[in-house]
């Protein structure tokens, strides 16, 4: 019997604080209504409801009728379900008692949310004194032992439900105020509950408008799981002979008589407990496919691949060749997700681009153009259900994306380092530092405990930590945002990778704090001699640290090349744009030179040149087919690239605008 | 003539994690003020305290110490009716347009929420308002009747911006509104901030990180650190030639996206902070909140807080430009190269 | 750790102070006289009277309040009005064989529960479907419904173990755990459903965290990222939920003890409610909040001492 009803699963259902535009809410909704169990639980719930409440009008038999010639009969034409020890039919038995058991639970539930909803929104929305006395009240209710509280009640106040249902659901209450208080301080922290008080609203208005129907959903499913639980609880005390006086029925007594005479006939225990098994099946279930419909619902489910890229089938083709000293060689790669309607979809759609050694590539581009899923996919950690579809990953002449996992696992941390783009997530907050860099260091290096804690101070020591013992010892969530990002470099640098990856290491830093991050992996670079690819969106920090920059838009890369030429001479509209719309280029007044629309997303990519709807420049030309990467002079700096059926004519087409404008 | 906004010796504290230490003032001091019509930036790095200034002029945060006032009236305490009252005059832009709209609440709705308070608005004035507001913001009539998941982040920008000015508003605070956008759309919003400012007089407190942002937006500049004032005066002045050793190092350390003036800065940044973050210790001392990272330091700087100076344009809090601070260098120049000259800005 | 403790012991004792009290204003405060519920509507008034005054139930509230406190305080709960004995002696004798079956429950929740929803996380999705499926079924089932099945089944049809009685564990271990294994097992059944359940949403949540992306990035195993990084990281919302299921497991076995003729808490409380016996309902009361409580510390305490957060604070 669950009496402690689990609130924390619940409260996550709550309201959302970041729905990306691509989610699809109702989508989920309609996936849930279309479940068979969904409609199989309403209608046995509807069955056993309607069935309970007519029991007299519907109910083949009399309950209370004797009929001592027929006892223990198993199922026939007249007594559907049987017989009991006295010849009553079971059918009509479970009828007449499920009025009882349904209209205790649901005064159980209702006196829970009369007392609940109303004190946790008090709470919730208050806070201060009435949070406490509230919350100290609430904890106190979930801290009794239910079943012998309500033994008690009964002891007092007679046999019968009545009274112990109305106290079990002052009880229940508790889970209640915990889970309505929740989501109310959580949607109390929200922006637009903030933007609201601004205009003036008053807070009973606020409540109604914004909170009440975030507390809604929550509820509902809580309620659902609540009465599956007080059916259960009051068919515990029908069982211990504690609800109505003998010949009336009841579930819980229908299962005691059963089991007393399991001897005689077994099967009288499949109707008396299946009727409640099912019905709390039903309630849970409900509960649960609310709940999955919840905007923020459940999320993960177990893929069973969090632990194993897929690698794509071997093929003949022989690698390139691997001597012309490119260290990373990316090529056609192509990530795709599976979609909610089936088939995949691709968010990477050809990439391509080379690393050589010791050199620093930035991926730039805007969110959403698939530059960090781009990165993830060179170390086989596409995030959830993605993967590698097509391409090659020739790391050093093997080919990353066609090995099993194993033999990638090996390449992780020690041949390839990673850096996430926030610090204070990207180290698990329950070890401390010195024991996350200790782990990778006895994988990567052989060391045993003692030396490798001394080479984890020294690591420590090397990113700029000062007091680096002390740090050994501390937790995550004791270091700053930049202090943390120096142990998660140094917990990168662990297996001395040939190749460092990046994902936006300074997007979350404070800009003094960026430039000594950068610095810091300028100089790891020039000692450590390792290549880097940064994924940024900040122009800024590629022009600080790269040598060359490959540009993504919409999937695609649309221009590479060294840093000097992207800057000065950009071949591809997008890059140029981009260029110019960032503020800091721009010093004096006016409007800054914006690019008009929005990044597309992946399901709305045209067939032609994904930027074209975009492009000042674009012609017909343009939207009629896939615009392939047009590669000019091959120079020492590396491949210089751009995908724009203009690139080589794009200084001429500027004049000819410009001439034109004055 | 009386400013719109006038903070004097603003503190907002909130209690320390400790039950015994005393709170953290969050905000320290500050004085500021917004004339009409006019754009202000608040920047500093985070713990500067600049969102929670902003927070408490709209009164969601309570002021410990100071004054707050708004059109000549003391707000710093107001009721909640003197609240519902200001909120004609003072709206706001949030910095995250995913939790500064009501996912469940058609774009319309969200934006009746302002207009249906004022009195004498009815639901078909409301419903013609809501269309003039979305054209003025440049999103189509049909975005009323959409859910925010269906607008990309500048979109709903778009969207807040478009609440802000439902109830013409004089003064906005705009608590990073473009700092979550993609490059190319936080141009489009601070165009469009800017085209309604122009249009229709409102006065902008803008409040950033992005000290380029702040810069191409502001008239004047506003930098915190720790929760005062380093340095306030006209934009281009204090972004582009910043006197303040902070300042300084704050400029020195935004890169800009040419790479051989980003190689030029990288020395000039350098000689304008001594210690790195990581090692500097913040101390709650009696000084100047900057001692620990600032390369010009001397003993005055470690024991007394420094004044707000003048200097030209600029209004300083530094002993080092405080001829009677008693600094050994008080009034010579900062020695090295300013960082600024990013070779596009305005020449003096 | 000492100090989360012992602050957490300043809120346990007024609440268990104001449980006691509510309680006590429970039995107390019957409308008419707690004499007469006792006694039944066939006893004559003078009959009432004299129980009324034999338990100072004539006396003012607040006065039977303060004496019955200062008796509760000095370890005296009352004597029992159908065997006359001092309650805690009859609470203490019935207390081992319930605390016997919750123990067992506890230790089965807790292992079969999070090894079943570690495997459910991680071994795939059909394993998962399956798992799921058969854990919301142990979730609706009612534990006197599956001891009498289990009863039915083990003991009577195939044997294998004592379907009813108490056996301790001083006389026989080997005969202590055979008569305890039943009602342990129809007893978790619900707790491990629901501890397995939580343990798989809290790894399917931990295993999304940037942390382990970040840590299988710089080569740390599977294993260890399994059993080490992400079991850690999901234990904080598991031991709250055994905590809660502790609750559960206690009301449970009060009821399972019926099924398998136990005579521990449970029968003890039924035939109390039966006899109207105030003071052993009292009592009882009191003990099982108390060890609630003290469960509810234990959680707390554990995971003070799981969290480096909350470790300081």
């Amino acid at each position: 019997m669950s009496v402690g009803v689990n609130t924390e699963t619940v409260a996550a259902a709550g309201p959302g604080r970041h729905r990306r535009p691509g989610d699809k809410g109702t989508g989920r909704a309609r996936g849930v209504l279309r479940r068979p169990g969904t409609w199989l639980s309403l209608a046995w719930i509807t069955v056993v409801v309607l069935g309970s409440l007519f029991a007299s009008v519907l109910a083949p038999h009399d309950p209370l009728d004797q009929d001592l010639r027929s006892i223990y009969q198993g199922p026939s034409g007249t007594y559907w379900l049987g017989t009991d020890s006295l010849g009553r039919d079971v059918l009509s038995r479970l009828m007449h008692g499920g009025a009882l058991s349904l209209l205790g639970s649901g005064e159980a539930v209702l006196v829970a949310l009369l007392i609940g909803i109303p004190f946790g929104l008090l709470a919730g929305y208050r806070g201060g004194w009435a949070d406490a006395v509230i919350s100290r009240i609430a904890e106190a209710l979930m801290a009794l032992p239910v079943i012998i509280i309500l033994l008690a009640v009964v002891a007092v106040y007679g046999r019968g439900f009545a009274v112990s249902m109305g106290a079990l659901g002052v009880i229940f209450s508790a889970a209640i105020i915990r889970l309505v208080r929740a989501t109310t301080a959580a949607v109390r922290s929200e922006l637009y509950v903030d933007a609201a008080r601004v205009s003036g609203l008053r807070a009973p208005r606020i409540v109604v408008r914004h909170v009440l129907p975030n507390v809604i959903a929550p509820v509902l499913i809580q309620s659902s799981l609540t009465l599956g639980t007080a059916l259960l609880i009051q068919s515990g005390l029908g069982f211990l002979g504690l609800g109505p006086q003998p010949p009336a029925p009841n579930w819980g007594a229908g299962i005691a008589e059963a089991a007393t005479a399991i001897n005689q006939d077994a099967w009288l225990m499949v109707p008396t407990g299946g009727v409640l098994v099912l019905t709390v099946l039903a309630f849970n279930f409900l509960g649960d496919a609310l709940r999955d419909a919840a905007p923020a619902g459940r999320g993960a489910a177990a893929t069973g691949r969090f632990f194993g890229h897929r690698a794509l089938p071997a093929d003949s083709d022989a690698a390139e060749p691997a001597d012309d000293g490119v260290l990373l060689r990316v090529r056609g790669l192509v990530v795709s997700f599976p979609e909610d309607g089936g088939g995949d979809q691709p968010v990477v759609d050809g990439v391509g681009f080379d690393v050589r050694p010791g050199e620093t590539v930035g991926l730039v581009g805007e969110s959403g153009c698939g530059k960090t899923v781009t990165a993830l996919s060179v170390l086989g950690l596409v995030p959830g259900a993605g993967h590698v579809a097509e391409g090659r990953i020739l790391f050093d002449g093997a080919d990353l994306a066609r090995m099993p996992e194993k033999r990638l696992a090996a390449y992780r941390g020690k041949r390839i380092g990673y850096i996430a783009q926030e610090p204070m997530t990207a180290l698990d907050p329950c070890f401390t530092i010195g024991s996350q860099l200790v782990e990778p260091l006895r994988r990567h290096r052989g060391l045993d405990r003692a030396r490798a804690r001394a080479r984890a101070v020294e690591l420590l020591g090397l990113v700029g930590i000062p007091r680096p013992e002390q740090i050994c010892r501390a937790y995550p969530h004791q270091l700053s945002g930049g202090m943390a990002q120096r142990a998660a470099i140094a917990l990168a640098l662990t297996g001395e990778p040939d190749l460092l990856i990046a994902d936006e290491p300074t997007t979350a830093l404070d800009v003094t704090v960026q430039a000594e991050i950068l610095d810091l992996l300028r100089s790891l670079q020039a000692e450590l001699g390792m290549a880097m690819i940064l994924v940024t969106h900040d122009l800024g920090v590629v022009a600080d640290i790269c040598d060359r920059a490959v540009v993504m838009y919409a999937g695609q890369v649309v221009e590479e090349g060294t840093v000097d030429q992207i800057f000065t001479a950009a071949l591809h509209p997008y890059t140029r744009a981009l260029l110019r719309s960032t503020p800091e280029r721009e010093a004096t007044a006016g409007p800054l030179p914006a690019i008009e629309g929005t990044v597309p997303l992946p399901r709305d990519w045209p067939a032609g040149c994904r930027f074209a709807a975009r492009c000042a420049y674009a012609t017909e030309a343009c939207s009629a087919a896939p615009v392939p990467m047009l590669v000019r002079d091959p120079a020492p700096g590396g491949p210089r690239a751009a995908r724009c059926i203009r690139a080589d004519s794009w200084k001429a087409v500027d004049h000819e605008r410009a001439a034109g404008a004055v | 003539m009386s400013a719109l906004l006038e903070l004097s010796d603003l503190a907002v504290t909130y209690p320390a994690p400790g039950r015994r230490s005393a709170p953290l003032r969050a905000v320290d001091g500050v004085s500021l003020r917004v004339e009409p019509g006019e754009t202000v930036g608040l920047v500093g790095e985070s713990g500067s305290g600049k969102s929670t200034i902003g927070r408490a002029v709209l009164g969601l945060t309570r002021a410990a110490e100071g004054r707050i006032s708004f059109d000549g009236a003391d707000i710093t305490r107001a009721s909640a009716r003197v609240r519902r009252a200001l909120a004609s005059d003072l709206q706001v832009v949030f910095q995250d347009p995913y939790s500064s709209l009501n996912p469940s609440h058609p774009v319309g709705k969200t934006l009746a929420e302002p207009l249906l308070r004022r009195k004498g608005t009815g639901r078909e004035r409301a419903g013609a308002e809501i269309r003039r507001l979305l054209a003025a913001v440049g999103l189509p009539d049909d975005a009323a009747d959409r859910h925010p998941a269906r607008f990309s982040g500048g979109q709903r920008q778009r969207v807040a911006i478009a609440r802000a000015l439902a109830v013409s508003p004089r003064l906005v605070v705009c608590d990073e509104p473009v700092s979550a956008l993609d490059v190319s759309t936080q141009a489009q919003v601070i165009n469009l901030l800017a085209a309604l400012q122009a249009e229709l007089g409102v006065a902008y407190l803008f409040i950033a990180h992005d000290i380029a942002v702040v810069r191409h937006i502001s008239h004047r500049v506003v930098v915190l650190y720790r929760g005062r004032v380093m340095e306030s005066g006209p934009a281009a002045e204090v972004c582009l030639r910043p006197s303040h050793p902070y300042t300084r190092a704050l400029v020195a350390a935004a890169p800009v996206p040419d790479p051989a003036l980003q190689r030029k800065r990288r020395q000039v940044r350098r000689a304008s902070v001594s210690t790195s973050t990581a090692a500097a210790v913040a101390v709650d001392g009696p000084g100047c909140p900057f001692a620990p990272r600032c390369p010009h330091t001397a003993e005055v700087c470690w024991s007394t807080r420094p004044a707000p100076t003048t200097v030209g344009q600029v209004e300083l809090s530094c002993h080092r430009y405080d001829p009677g601070s008693g600094h050994p260098d008080a009034g010579a120049p900062l020695p090295g190269p300013s960082p600024a000259g990013n070779g596009h800005g305005r020449q003096p | 750790m000492l100090r989360t403790v012992l602050r957490r012991l300043l809120v346990v004792v007024p609440m268990l102070w104001g449980i006691a009290t509510l309680a006590f204003c429970l039995v107390n405060l019957i409308p008419g006289s707690p004499a007469r519920t006792i006694l039944g509507d066939g006893a004559t008034a003078e009959q009432v009277a004299a129980l009324d005054r034999k338990m100072g139930y004539d006396r003012p509230l607040a006065d039977q309040y303060w004496t019955w406190l200062s008796h509760v305080l000095r370890g005296d709960f009352g004597t029992s009005l159908l065997t006359s004995r001092p309650t805690t002696a009859d609470v203490g004798a019935r207390l081992p064989i319930t605390l016997s079956v919750v123990a067992g429950a506890v230790l089965l929740t807790v292992v079969v529960g999070v090894a079943v929803g570690v495997l459910s996380a991680i071994g795939g999705r059909r394993l998962d479907r399956a798992g799921q499926s058969v854990l919301s079924f142990f979730m609706a089932v009612p534990s006197f419904w599956l001891g009498v099945l289990l009863v039915f089944l083990l003991s009577i049809r195939l044997g294998w173990l004592p379907a009813t009685g108490y056996v301790p564990f001083a006389h026989s271990p080997g005969r202590w755990l055979a008569s305890i294994a039943l009602p342990c097992l129809s007893v978790a059944a619900v707790g491990i459903a629901t501890v397995a359940r939580q343990t798989r949403g809290a790894m399917l949540d931990v295993l999304t965290k940037d942390y382990i992306r970040t840590l299988r990035a710089a080569g740390v195993s599977n294993r260890s990222l399994i059993f080490r990084h992400a079991l850690r990281n999901a234990s904080i919302p598991i031991v709250t939920s055994v905590g809660f299921q502790f609750i559960g497991l206690l009301g449970s076995t009060v009821i399972v003890e019926q099924v398998f003729a136990l005579n521990g808490l449970g029968a003890l409380t039924l035939s109390a409610v039966n006899g109207k016996d105030f003071p052993v309902v009292l009592t009882v009361v009191l003990f099982t909040t108390t060890i609630v409580l003290a469960a509810n510390l234990l959680v707390d305490v554990a995971n003070a001492w799981l969290n480096p957060k909350a470790r300081r604070a």
